[in-house]
């Protein structure tokens, strides 16, 4: 049962990191947790369906996929705009 | 036929990884390469209704499996009559970008994902080619790398991620719940008394495809992705990825596999009725072309879910019929956007001006589809519109359908605004040696065109042939599992 808590506990601490933080940095690394959460929750509801599992694996390897593009924006990002405050990208309006 | 299935999702899949090696051996090898494989999904999907399978569905290894029914084929035919005709747009439109084949790469990549969305029986492989497709879009915002399209796509990254990951904790749950991922068989492993997991997880469903559907309380990425993607990738967008990714699976997910009650088919409602309004009011004072398609695109998805969400046939009939129509009508008016963004180089209404004698073709395509989307009789969209008013009144939904009346009035008058100042008045300064647009582009707007046309007039037909099968798909409800698993 701890093993929920804590997973719950990270996923509501990515949460919090996506929506409150400007830094892009800190918003990539809130994603990230978020993921660790989810895989975790998987591994540790695998013993109800008996301990074989693949699904955590592949839930694993498609949050990297997302992590890599992140990161790839995100220092496209700084090139561009040379801050990774997201407050003072404001290209974009309406 | 079984061999076919399959194939709609091992052809792009094969057309992206061969893409970057042929572009070294010659620069033309990636255009062919990918009309040949759009235009082979489009036959193969003509084919499927030719052949007019009965529901299929295909066992393979590691749980594996396709189903194929009357909802599927729809989206499916969304998906490929718009992928081909935005593959021949973007041999004229992407020649001012460099690294066009790995545009194409991308682009075969989402495909392959929207064909896995929409063809699998398994809510885990649901969710890979969902994050599939998803990710190769934030890469296509962003393939101009100017500042404005990678400050869209991290936007849209971002919400996306969040949503990914609500969809994919619902499914965690899900599995730990009933101890499979496959479609059918969930619904009959299902405790009868989990009445709070269950609403749970369908809230996290409805949050989590409601942001990739871009309906209004989640709805902030897509004006900005849209308009800052090239032309035909916000087509693809607008067109079919947020009815693939969002609008498919929640329907799917909630008609086949969840059951709908009456409180779902509420929060539906009154989330298409929210969506319809806030995004047409949000359109009306847009001047960027596309900003202001970009807005309409989410007041129309907001006709699919109404109509959707009102559970009775006709409703369902009106919704899933509007979502075809708008795939039709909305991508051309974003190809009639970039027609315009590539000849004249601005996206500001207030810039343009006259442009009807100087592009005919664009004039008169972007004047059929506008008129579609606004529901002037003949073309599709008024048909669609006028089954999902009559389906809320019969329904007894009156106000409902007081506002999606509303709704489409002011549609029509935002559509008014953009024909006078776009296409008529005078022609403005710098614009008196303005070219139409090149032929393969002009090709793919007249072709869309006519199918607005044509749908509408054949409504009939169409309707037969190619909504019906879907609405008896959601209208089976959880009988899904019956017509795949057989038994009880």
């Amino acid at each position: 049962m701890m093993t929920f808590f804590v997973a719950a506990l990270l996923l509501s601490i990515g949460l919090y990191c996506v929506a409150v933080k400007r830094d892009l940095i800190k918003i990539a690394i809130g994603i990230i947790i978020m993921e660790y959460a989810i895989t975790l929750f998987f591994v540790a509801s695998a013993p109800w369906r008996g301990g074989e599992d693949y699904l955590a694996q592949v839930a694993a390897l498609t949050g990297l996929a997302t992590t890599i593009v992140i990161v790839a924006l995100v220092r496209r990002l700084y090139g561009r705009y040379g801050t990774l405050d997201i407050s003072q990208m404001r290209r974009l309006k309406g | 036929m079984n061999i076919l299935l399959p194939l709609f999702i091992i052809v792009p899949l094969a057309a992206a990884f061969i893409m970057i090696p042929a572009a070294r051996l010659s620069r033309k090898l990636p255009e062919i390469i990918s009309f040949l494989a759009t235009l082979y999904l489009l036959g193969a999907t003509i084919a499927l209704y030719w052949s007019r399978p009965s529901n299929l569905m295909l066992q393979y290894k590691f749980g594996v499996n396709l189903v194929l029914d009357g909802l599927s084929q729809l989206l499916l035919l969304a998906v490929t009559v718009v992928a081909f005709f935005v593959t021949i747009y973007s041999f004229s439109y992407m020649q001012k970008y460099t690294g066009r084949e790995k545009y194409y790469t991308l682009y075969f990549l989402m495909l392959a994902g929207m064909a896995g969305v929409i063809l699998t029986g398994d809510l885990f492989s649901l969710f890979v080619f969902l994050e599939m497709a998803a990710i190769s879009t934030y890469a296509l915002v962003a393939f101009g790398t100017q500042a404005e399209e990678l400050e869209a796509s991290i936007r849209y990254l971002i919400i996306g991620s969040v949503a990914s990951l609500m969809i994919l904790f619902g499914i965690g749950l899900v599995y730990a719940l009933t101890g499979t991922s496959n479609l059918a068989e969930i619904s009959r492993h299902l405790p009868a008394n989990a009445n709070f997991a269950k609403g749970f997880i369908t809230a996290l469903f409805l949050a989590g495809f409601g942001m990739k559907a871009a309906l209004v309380p989640f709805h902030s990425w897509l004006p900005d992705a849209h308009t800052a993607a090239p032309a035909p990738i916000s087509a693809t967008l607008s067109g079919v990825l947020i009815k693939a990714l969002g609008i498919y699976a929640i329907v799917r997910i909630i008609y086949n596999v969840l059951g709908i009650s009456p409180q779902i088919s509420l929060i539906l409602m009154v989330l298409g009725i929210v969506s319809i309004l806030a995004g047409v009011l949000l359109a009306l004072w847009q001047w960027d072309f596309k900003r202001l398609l970009a807005y309409h695109s989410i007041s129309q998805i907001g006709y699919v879910v109404l109509g959707v969400g009102l559970a009775t046939p006709l409703g369902i009939m009106g919704g899933l019929f509007h979502l075809l129509n708008h795939a039709i009508f909305k991508s051309l008016l974003f190809l009639n956007a970039g027609a315009i963004e590539h000849q004249a180089g601005t996206r500001d209404l207030k810039q343009m001006g006259g442009l009807s004698r100087k592009m005919p073709v664009t004039a008169a395509t972007s004047l059929i589809a506008s008129m579609s989307i606004a529901g002037v009789p003949p073309f599709n969209g008024f048909w669609s519109k006028l089954f999902i008013i009559l389906a809320c009144i019969q329904a007894g939904k009156l106000w409902f359908a007081l506002a999606a009346i509303i709704g489409s009035i002011l549609t029509l008058s935002s559509f008014l605004k953009v024909q006078k100042y776009a296409f008529f008045e005078k022609v403005k300064q710098g614009f008196e040696d303005l070219r139409d647009a090149p032929w393969p582009m002009c090709a793919a707007m007249i072709v869309l065109a006519l199918l607005c046309l044509l749908v509408g007039l054949l409504l009939p037909y169409a309707v037969g042939i190619v909504i019906n099968p879907a609405v008896v798909a959601l209208m089976n409800g959880l009988g899904y599992s019956r017509m795949i698993l057989g038994g009880q």
